[in-house]
């Protein structure tokens, strides 16, 4: 499947990227001087992306503690990968995608049968939504996401809430497009059910 | 045609594909199906309705969220005990200053790193697998000024590194999907030297920010990154062997 990114006539047909924003040129600086070594760049970028990826961890997680540890574990192999980032996008994409990685790892190494089981974690649902949403008909939601299982969880929030495309959610997840198609299928009928259940 | 509650698992996953937007070309009898049905079916119209109002929650739910206590601190003890173990490549070879032979003594260097580090792996694994297809831009035409500062390379400098950047980036991205399929020894080679690499690429940018009309340190830059993209294409080459 990755290898539909290597059509020649794809890339050839991709467009220049646009000329860097200011506020891009600026991390693109602090990306040179990480690349560089500079902890006191990677402590800004790290200040400039920390709500971004604790917020994606904390939604794929449902977990405060555990995404505050996806978060450190994240942004400490970043640092030792900072050699390989080759633009602000790059660092970003490297960035979700090793927090997806390192939190499907974490589930399989232990509780290897959850991945596809409810997630029953309703009391921390009501937490999280309770310390970032207004209350009502978002805590009911924060609290059915919580309950889907990770698989559904996560592939319902990457197509809806993050934008992703079945392809990537694939590669992400490993799992076909197809396959993604119908998780997210059974991620929204399992939603309904439980949200109108709440 | 009525809806009711029996599962219908092939308009599901149309109706899926419909509402993002994404229904397969040649999907027309569905697409309308879809478009006209809610007008006269009303379990099928409040089903659809909840559907796009659970996703327009979903949407609006806030991306960034922060954690309760800053974890900067041990982020920070943690890199600078794992720096103490293993000193990251700096200094020494590369100084402050820019010296054309160290480039050269440096690209020597990777082509046998890069070259040893991954003919391991590839004695390894079954060569009968189809190359990634990557298209290079063009490379830059010839200087044409006989002082070595004039010529149409500057000017195609920027288009090649463009074209450069995106394949740089897909390559990238396939790499980290693919990188845990490599050795460990493999890919320790692999990202030490696209370390390297782009260290000197640093120097390079540097020293073009003080001299941006000089076409040598043009063509070394598109050199220095053309030797990135052969690395990750190998890398890449290599783990789709795997």
């Amino acid at each position: 499947m990755i290898d539909a990114l290597w059509d020649p006539e794809r890339l050839a047909a991709a467009q220049p990227p646009e000329p860097p924003a200011p506020a891009d040129l600026t991390e693109t600086r602090l990306l040179a001087d990480l690349r560089r070594g500079e902890v006191s760049a990677f402590e800004e970028l790290y200040r400039r992306q920390v709500r971004a990826l604790y917020g994606f961890a904390l939604r794929l997680s449902c977990r405060p503690a555990e995404a505050e540890e996806l978060t450190q574990e994240v942004f400490v192999r970043a640092w030792e990968a900072r050699g390989t980032f080759a633009s602000l996008a790059h660092f970003k994409n490297w960035l979700r995608r090793v927090t997806v990685n390192e939190w499907i790892n974490r589930i399989r190494r232990h509780r290897p049968l959850a991945l596809d089981a409810d997630d029953g974690t309703a009391d921390e649902a009501a937490a999280l939504a309770s310390s970032s949403a207004p209350p009502g008909l978002r805590l009911d939601l924060e609290r059915a996401l919580a309950q889907l299982s990770p698989r559904l969880r996560a592939v319902l929030l990457l197509f809806d809430l993050y934008g992703l495309d079945h392809a990537e959610i694939g590669e992400l997840l490993g799992m076909t497009v197809g396959a993604s198609k119908v998780q997210l299928h059974r991620a929204r009928r399992r939603l309904r059910e439980l949200y109108g259940s709440s | 045609m009525k809806h009711d509650d029996a599962p219908r698992p092939e308009h599901d996953a149309a109706l899926d594909d419909w509402l993002a937007g994404d229904l397969a070309p040649g999907s027309d009898a569905e697409r309308a199906l879809f478009a006209t049905m809610p007008e006269d079916d009303a379990a099928l119209h409040d089903e659809l309705t909840a559907h796009r109002e659970i996703r327009s929650q979903v949407r609006a739910l806030p991306l960034e969220l922060a954690p309760e206590r800053d974890l900067w601190p041990q982020i920070a003890a943690r890199i600078e005990v794992g720096d103490a173990e293993s000193p990251p490549p700096s200094g020494g070879f590369w100084d402050r200053t820019i010296s054309l032979p160290r480039w050269a003594a440096l690209a020597a260097l990777l082509a046998v790193a890069v070259g040893v580090g991954l003919l391991v792996g590839y004695e390894r694994t079954a060569p009968e697998v189809a190359p990634l297809a990557v298209s290079s831009p063009a490379p830059l035409p010839p200087a044409t000024g006989v002082d070595g500062r004039t010529g149409p390379a500057l000017a195609a400098y920027a288009e090649t590194d463009r074209a450069l950047a995106t394949i740089r980036e897909e390559l990238l991205r396939s790499i980290e999907a693919r990188q845990a399929k490599l050795p460990p020894e493999t890919r320790a080679v692999v990202f030490e030297n696209l370390r390297t690499i782009d260290s000197a690429i640093d120097e390079i940018e540097a020293a073009l920010a003080a001299a941006p009309a000089d076409e040598q340190l043009a063509r070394t830059y598109i050199a220095y990154r053309e030797r990135q993209i052969a690395v990750l294409r190998q890398a890449n080459e290599l783990a789709a062997r795997l």
